[in-house]
């Protein structure tokens, strides 16, 4: 199976704290989910993948409802729903390889062709060779690279993903959020992805949902959001996009005036549009001078 | 730094007392086994009878220890914090209870005029009866020791292997179970350890008849009574015990969960 459309209302209530969040995924969409720590994301999840149980709402993948208050509750292992989280959770006495086909022999595929499988997984995230290793003996990014092996070999119908990428470092980071992007594509798998990166949502998902005290509080493409942050939250998030993501604009400068303690420089872009530039006192610029604004 | 810490210096005297009322006696009982005749005191009939005794009965005490204690420690280390300590407290009483009372118990249940005399078995003072007094002082080691493992592996091991498709069973064999090995063999081998050491409650419940339920340690308390094997076979045989008793120790240190189950990888 490929990924199916996800649409649920997740209502649970905790006494102190309640979560009411509406959630939906298109099949092979991906969605990332953001919001302050305690925010309920990790509540969302484990509703969303049957540990959790349902107060109230529903959670329904292709139509056909897998959760619900009342029933029925399709226990974890027949749901599709797989959670990759910040932590890989590999099986510590299992190799590389056997992790990957732990899933694929659970539902009865044979031992030889789930192994030659997982071989094929292997390659695809980058780890030919290193089937025979032990989680302990491969790297944090590689353990990772197994655990999304693991989950995707299970042909996942919603993949949960938990932070994947907060617990590594930037580099390793990087290249593991380049493998999802293309693994969850070629997949088409629908995932889910909380992250306290924007940077992170912006890259992996196409729309974003926005989750405060238990509640939706933004949703809308990821670009929409940051565009128009509705809460202050967003607003704090959006601003620690990098500016990498917006193109150097160049400008020429048409005017320089001194005064009020600072240089105001007035200067046009190709395209006509102006800023004015505050520069410190003592900044020498002049006209005709071609300025970059990153 | 002063890394040995801030202790008297004099405290040194008591601790070397101390070891040494602990190594002494055991260095006497080997001085005394006569290494000439050992092998023939060891392969004396009576002495042979009580041997494959203890084996057979604490081979098969520990096999019921495992049937029955790998699910007691799995409910308790998955039962609630107050109900664990409960469940908990109860396995720790056969530990702490001197092996007579537990011996006792054991008549008063099973025994002709017991709770269960009704049914007509004819359970004391038979071999069974060995087999389930070994069992009965013998389980907490390995329940304790288990339960101890499996708390620790927690449940999160077994959400991921259930997301991912797994049914219980297969949890429970392919997760669970290793997850938690470590525990369970040095559990199993304390067990054994256990079983054939058990006198107390063998003598008052399954009593002391040669090649029925004369286990090791009665046959060695009985020969120092004047009776049966022979003192240099009883020496003999207090030696195996020893012997036992240091290889079991050894094997539980060699198996004791290592860093390696650690999880977490580097860069």
């Amino acid at each position: 199976m490929s990924g199916a459309t996800l649409d649920a209302r997740v209502g649970v209530d905790r006494g102190r704290y309640t979560l009411e969040a509406e959630v939906h995924a298109d099949a092979g969409e991906i969605v990332a989910v953001m919001g302050p720590s305690g925010a309920g994301k990790s509540t969302l999840f484990g509703a969303l993948s049957g540990f959790v149980p349902l107060d109230t709402g529903f959670v329904k993948l292709d139509g056909v409802t897998m959760d619900a208050a009342a029933g029925p509750h399709v226990a974890p292992r027949d749901r599709g729903v797989v959670l990759l989280g910040q932590e890989p959770r590999l099986f510590p006495h299992l190799t590389a390889r056997e992790n990957i086909a732990f899933g694929p022999r659970s539902r009865g595929t044979a031992r030889t062709a789930a192994r030659a499988d997982a071989d094929v997984w292997l390659e695809q995230v980058g780890l030919a060779g290193l089937g025979a290793r032990r989680p302990a003996e491969l790297s944090g990014g590689q353990q990772q690279r197994v655990a999304l092996a693991r989950a995707l070999a299970t042909s996942p119908r919603v993949l949960l993903l938990d932070e994947p990428l907060t617990s590594l470092d930037p580099e390793t980071a990087a290249g593991i959020r380049a493998l999802l992007l293309e693994q969850l594509r070629v997949t088409g798998t629908t995932a889910l992805v909380a992250t306290h990166d924007a940077a992170d949502a912006a890259s992996l998902a196409s729309r974003l949902i926005v989750l405060e005290n238990g509640r939706v509080t933004q949703t809308g493409p990821v670009q929409a959001v940051w565009d128009a942050p509705a809460t202050p939250f967003v607003t704090i998030v959006a601003g620690t996009l990098p500016r990498e993501t917006s193109a150097a604009l160049q400008a020429e400068v048409v005017r320089v005036d001194e005064g009020d303690g600072v240089v105001s420089a007035r200067a046009r872009t190709a395209d006509g549009a102006e800023v004015v530039l505050q520069l410190p006192i003592g900044t020498a610029l002049a006209p005709g001078a071609v300025i970059t604004i990153r | 730094m002063r890394r040995r810490g801030y202790a008297p210096p004099i405290l040194v005297v008591p601790a070397v007392i101390g070891l040494a009322f602990l190594v002494l006696p055991l260095a006497a009982l080997v001085g005394k086994v006569e290494w000439s005749s050992l092998w023939a005191d060891i392969t004396s009939a009576q002495a042979l009878d009580a041997l494959t005794l203890s084996l057979g009965t604490g081979l098969v005490a520990t096999a019921f220890c495992v049937v029955l204690g790998v699910p007691l420690a799995l409910v308790i280390a998955r039962a609630s914090g107050r109900t664990a300590s409960v469940l908990r407290a109860i396995v720790t009483v056969p530990l702490v209870l001197p092996p007579m009372v537990g011996g006792l118990s054991l008549l008063f249940l099973f025994g002709r005029s017991g709770w269960l005399g009704w049914t007509g078995w004819q359970i004391p003072f038979s071999t069974i009866a060995v087999v389930m007094a070994q069992t009965f002082v013998a389980l907490p080691f390995l329940v304790l020791a288990l339960e101890g493992a499996l708390r620790t592996s927690g449940v999160t091991f077994e959400q991921t292997a259930a997301a991912l498709g797994a049914g219980r069973w297969t949890i429970f064999w392919r997760v669970t179970l290793p997850l938690a090995g470590p525990g369970l063999l040095s559990g199993v081998i304390l067990c054994f350890a256990r079983a054939i050491g058990e006198f107390g409650a063998t003598a008052l419940f399954a009593g002391n008849a040669p090649g029925v339920t004369q286990t090791m340690p009665l046959a060695i308390y009985t020969a120092f009574n004047g009776a049966g094997v022979s003192q240099a076979s009883a020496v003999a045989l207090s030696l195996l015990l020893l012997v036992t008793a240091i290889a079991v120790l050894l094997l539980v240190r060699a198996w004791r969960p290592s860093t390696s189950t650690s999880v977490k990888g580097v860069g």
